[in-house]
């Protein structure tokens, strides 16, 4: 058993970059009651930190049955925190390594989705532009009507084919399949 | 900016596979950068690009999105609200003519048809005339280098597909001058859907050429920021000194990051209307921008054969008819007909036709030719400002351009005719379908007696900041720098003088070069001008105030307090240097206590903790050891504590805020000081170390106007406002109610105008909701006004650009000590009344 240990370990980026600066705190994880603080450090420019505590900091008066700290890191930025690690207990000679890689975990966006949404997020950014008295009611009413029904009716590709209309020469999610194909099944003039 | 984050695109939007380098925006920005340009457009790109190939650092906003080839999906009704301004959604005030612009990085060239016209020598000469000083040479020079650059070249025979040959066949049998357009098309696919963007990266547009060409160079110093609408440019006597805009989510509207840039010279590339909205916002050639725009409206005609077409099958503007327009030596007005043809819901969404109607003329779809009549209109346009700050066009098509529309439609439906149509489709709402050429008659009475039944539409709107030599018509001189800056420009669609009268993204490229070139040959001038060191309203270290929770939380936990705890005492209360303004750079210092800040995204925030809730501290000696108190705005509670220097396990050096007060003593509070006038502080439940936390929050000596607390109102009314001057208050004011706690939204817009008889009156408008009239009368020492309601507004003017007011109650004699928060109680001779206090800006 000792009495002091060490939090070490290097960070890196998704490119296997170090990264400088960033601000670790170490905890130790109580079941039942708040979790101990065990102390904070920034990375260097190699991307490497090392954090000291003692038996004390995480041997409370009721932990008695704690033995070695279950201890995770909570790595920030400038601007937020930016990964919370998983828990390590067993420390080898009393020291903890963390390798660490910072990731961006966000999904990818869909840029087609909520299409509908963001046309009248769209729409309602232009809404006072127009001048209710010059407009003409009937027209304007008509003009509506058109949209709308022009919008759901062609938003399937399908109702065009029935006019002879082939549609969309790619596919529809084209960066979810990079090897689809670029030739353009309808007929294309030819070189002569 | 960190190293690793030059030469890239940023957004918000987490897209896979960007073909160049991109990085997510989390956070506010501040950026310093030589030049700062508004709009990655025709214009705006290509002076980015070459100032930044030039050694200048080059930051870019765009409002759009970040979109390549492959997010291209040719699906319109997921590329329109990619893509297009508004969804495509603009209208003329009337709801009369559609306008599509684009709205993406690479602008409207992303979505254009990529149809290549030099600037006509006549329009050169009438603009020239006009005051717009570039010579031949000057325009050759620009003209060439665009056209290597985008890759022009003529649309071969064999990619004319049949709706081009028909245009040809016909201007042929007619004898008309015509020609196969030239394209910024490389090897094109001629798959159709060049409005919605190009899948094969064969069109030249700006993404693929000069903004590639400069974020692919190692050398160029240049970021880009996309989903960013630049909103404001700060400028001081003639000089400008940077630009703040938003981050703006696409799907809700909601602003997520602010960015500032810190600049020596900003370019608007807005493209036309937005750029004289910018302009207009700002408070900048307020009597000129937004006029004189023009159109290039055009009007299509279908012609039904009994053979399929096929027109949506290959370019779908492959050929033009010259005869009758500016390329045919024509100087006044006239007009091309141009070959067109459209994807099936943008096709649908064009004919002017209703029910049955509609569904037996779509069923012909693969039948139809079509081609468009585009006029050289008049500067008969304008934008002016709605209530809210969005851009409202006016348009009516003068008598010229009526007739014109009237003889090139009559001719367009002759040629059709003449080349085998069944029937001729299209136009005006009267008259639907021609059957004959004996019809023709029939439509051009219908234009003529009925000018608002014809469809037009525009892809070119130009003009609104008309450049020319004569600062008092003309926004922009011939080198596109606007009259009266030195160091602000203007170069787009929106600086031709009138209507170019052909297609006009060629001129609009030319003359960003020519801007590049004058801005880079006279850098030495531009390099003079001191770079500041403003933040706007982005979150950082000095104001805090515009920080989020999580950036609040991890400022607090990585700084180090800095500053002795004594650093915290305040002014002797009622001390002369307690309290200042800086009017120039709109600040407040206020030294009688320390005003606190919450997250601007606190969940207690919301829009009743904008008005209710804020809270001060303040420290002083008592007995000769440190004491302070803290005061919630809204509430009569003063609750006692004493600041102690403290060794906090996690937190290092902190202040620790014990509250002395039994009903307060299960609170405290832990401060870092981290520079003299800035605060950072946690609140907890409990004892430490082991408190809870509650609640992040700052405090600052040192505010924008835009947080002040009544009592700074009332401060600044008093000893800062004059009364208001009939001629310095003409035009329009955004207005923000003032509240103790923290900023609020801007709610009113005031437009003050001169009625009939030279009198002074103002128009309002509440939330973009309410509006009335209001009678003003100046008096010296404030200005009054007066709506339907008992309540009245007092306004002083504080600088030209921003006034403070109130609006008071009628005075009662029922005693009024605590009102609801928001109101604030004054003592008048005739006894007490309620103010709202408010603020006004001319610029936004
Ligand atoms: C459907 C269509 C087809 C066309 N076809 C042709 C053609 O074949 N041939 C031709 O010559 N011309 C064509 N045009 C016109 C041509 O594309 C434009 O005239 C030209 O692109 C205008 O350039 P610009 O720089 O003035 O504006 P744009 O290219 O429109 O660029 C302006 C950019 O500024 C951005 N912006 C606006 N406000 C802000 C803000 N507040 N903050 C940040 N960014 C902002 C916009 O999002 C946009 O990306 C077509 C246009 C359209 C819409």
């Amino acid at each position: 058993m000792v009495s002091t240990y060490t939090v070490e370990g290097l960070i890196r980026d998704e490119k296997r970059q170090p990264v400088a600066n960033l601000f670790v705190e170490a905890f130790d994880s109580d079941f039942g009651s708040s979790d101990d603080y065990l102390g904070n450090t920034f990375t260097n420019r190699q991307g490497l930190f090392k954090i000291k505590f003692k038996e004390k900091a995480f041997k409370g008066k009721y932990e008695i049955l704690e033995k070695n700290p279950d201890v995770y890191l909570v790595i920030s930025d400038d601007y937020g925190v930016v990964k919370k690690t998983e828990i390590k207990s067993r420390p080898r000679n009393g020291v903890f390594k963390f390798d660490v890689v910072i990731k961006d975990e966000k999904p990818f966006y869909d840029p087609y989705a909520n299409s509908t949404q963001r046309m009248l997020t769209l729409f309602t950014a232009a809404s006072d532009t127009a001048n209710i008295s010059q407009v003409n009611p009937n027209w304007t009413g008509a003009l509506l009507l058109r949209s709308i029904t022009s919008w759901l009716h062609y938003s399937d590709p399908r109702t065009g084919k029935i006019y002879g209309y082939p549609g969309p020469q790619v596919i529809a999610r084209p960066k979810e399949f990079p090897n689809h194909d670029h030739t353009i099944p309808w007929r294309r003039t030819a070189k002569k | 900016m960190e190293e690793d984050c030059q030469e890239m695109i940023h957004g918000l939007e987490k897209i896979r596979d960007r073909r160049e380098a991109y990085t997510m925006v989390n956070h506010d920005i501040v950026e310093n950068a030589d030049v700062c340009v508004i709009g990655s457009g025709a214009a705006g790109a290509i002076i980015a690009s070459k100032l930044a190939l030039e050694g200048k650092s080059v930051v870019l906003l765009e409002k759009g999105g970040y979109y390549d080839a492959e997010d291209m999906n040719q699906r319109e009704i997921e590329m329109i609200p990619l893509l297009w301004k508004n969804g495509g959604a603009t209208f003329t005030d009337n709801l009369r003519m559609l306008v599509v612009q684009g709205q993406c990085l690479g602008g409207s060239t992303v979505i254009n048809d990529a149809v290549c016209f030099k600037t006509p020598q006549i329009t050169r000469e009438q603009w020239r005339q006009m005051g717009a000083n570039i010579s031949d040479e000057v325009w050759d020079g620009a003209l060439d280098e665009v056209w290597t650059n985008i890759n022009v070249s003529k649309v071969k025979d064999f990619e004319l597909n049949e709706n081009n040959k028909m245009l040809k066949r016909a201007c042929e049998q007619k004898g008309y001058i015509s020609s196969s357009n030239d394209r910024n098309c490389k090897d094109c696919m001629q798959c159709g859907f060049c409005h919605l963007g190009c899948h094969y990266e064969t069109k030249q547009d700006m993404l693929v050429t000069y903004i590639r060409q400069a974020v692919r160079n190692s050398d160029a110093n240049i970021r880009i920021y996309c989903n960013c609408s630049a909103e404001r440019i700060t400028y001081d006597e003639g000089v400008v000194d940077g630009v703040e805009g938003d981050f703006v989510d696409r799907a809700t509207g909601s602003v997520k990051f602010k960015i500032r840039v810190n600049a020596k010279v900003v370019v608007v590339s807005a493209g036309a209307i937005a750029s004289s909205q910018i302009l207009l916002k700002n408070a900048i050639a307020l009597d000129r921008a937004g006029k004189g725009l023009t159109f290039h409206p055009a009007s299509f005609l279908l012609g039904r054969f009994d053979k399929p077409i096929n027109a949506y099958d290959g370019i779908p503007m492959g050929f033009t008819c010259h005869q009758f327009g500016v390329t045919n030596g024509v100087r006044d007005g006239g007009f091309l007909i141009e070959s067109i043809f459209l994807p099936i819901l943008q096709f649908s969404l064009g004919i002017p036709s209703f029910f049955e109607n509609h569904q037996l003329l779509m069923k012909d779809y693969i039948y139809y030719t079509m081609a468009g009549v585009m006029i050289r209109d008049d500067p008969t346009g304008t934008v002016t400002l709605t209530a809210t700050g969005n851009p409202k066009v006016h348009y009516d098509p003068s008598d010229r351009v009526m007739k014109d529309f009237a003889r090139g439609l009559r001719t367009l439906a002759e040629m059709w005719f003449d080349v085998g149509a069944r029937e001729v489709i299209g136009g005006h709402r009267d008259i639907l379908k021609l059957e004959s050429k004996a019809d023709i008659d029939k439509l051009i009475r219908a234009v003529e007696a009925n000018p608002d039944g014809l469809t037009i539409a525009s892809a070119h709107p130009q003009g609104g900041n008309r450049m020319g030599d004569d600062p008092a018509t003309c926004v922009v001189d011939s080198n596109c720098q606007v009259h009266g800056f030195s160091n602000l420009f203007v170069c787009d669609a929106s600086v031709f003088p009138n209507a170019v009268g052909v297609n006009p993204q060629v001129t609009v490229m030319a003359l960003a070069t020519m801007t590049a070139n004058y801005i880079n040959k006279n850098w030495k001038n531009f390099a003079k001008v001191a770079l500041v060191s403003r933040e706007g309203e982005a979150c950082s270290l000095k104001q805090p105030m515009y920080c989020l929770s999580s950036r609040l939380e991890t400022m607090f936990n990585r700084e180090e307090s800095r500053m002795p705890v004594e650093t915290m005492i305040n002014a002797a209360e009622g001390s002369p240097d307690a309290w200042s303004f800086d009017k120039k750079e709109m600040m407040i210092y206020n030294n009688s206590h320390w005003k606190g800040f919450f997250a601007v995204d606190q969940d207690i925030a919301t829009m009743a903790v904008r008005y209710f809730g804020g809270f001060w501290k303040r420290f002083f000696i008592k007995d000769g050891k440190l004491a302070g108190v803290t005061h919630p705005y809204d509430a009569p509670v003063y609750a006692d504590n004493v600041p102690e220097m403290m060794d906090h396990p996690r937190y290092g050096k902190v202040v620790y805020l014990k509250y002395t007060s039994p009903e307060f003593a299960m609170f405290y509070d832990l401060l870092k000081i981290v520079d003299k006038d800035t605060i950072l502080g946690k609140a907890f439940f409990g004892v430490p170390p082991n408190g809870n936390q509650i609640l992040v929050f700052s405090m600052s000596r040192k505010y924008n106007v835009d947080f002040m607390t009544e009592t700074d109102h009332e401060k600044i009314y008093t000893e800062h406002g004059r009364a208001p001057e009939l001629d310095k208050v003409l035009g329009r004011w955004t207005g923000r109610l003032v509240s103790d706690s923290a900023q609020t939204p801007h709610v009113q817009t005031f437009t003050y105008t001169k009625d009939n008889f030279g009198k002074l009156q103002m128009q309002y408008v509440f939330g973009g909701l309410l509006s009335g009239i209001s009678r003003v009368t100046l008096t010296p020492e404030q200005m009054y006004m007066y709506d339907f309601t008992s309540w009245h507004d007092e306004v002083r003017t504080v600088t030209d650009d921003f006034m403070v007011g109130k609006w008071c109650s009628p005075p009662t004699k029922i005693p009024l000590d605590f009102g609801p928060s928001f109101l604030s109680v004054e003592d008048v001779p005739e006894g007490k009344r309620f103010c709202l206090r408010f603020t006004l800006k001319r610029r936004m």
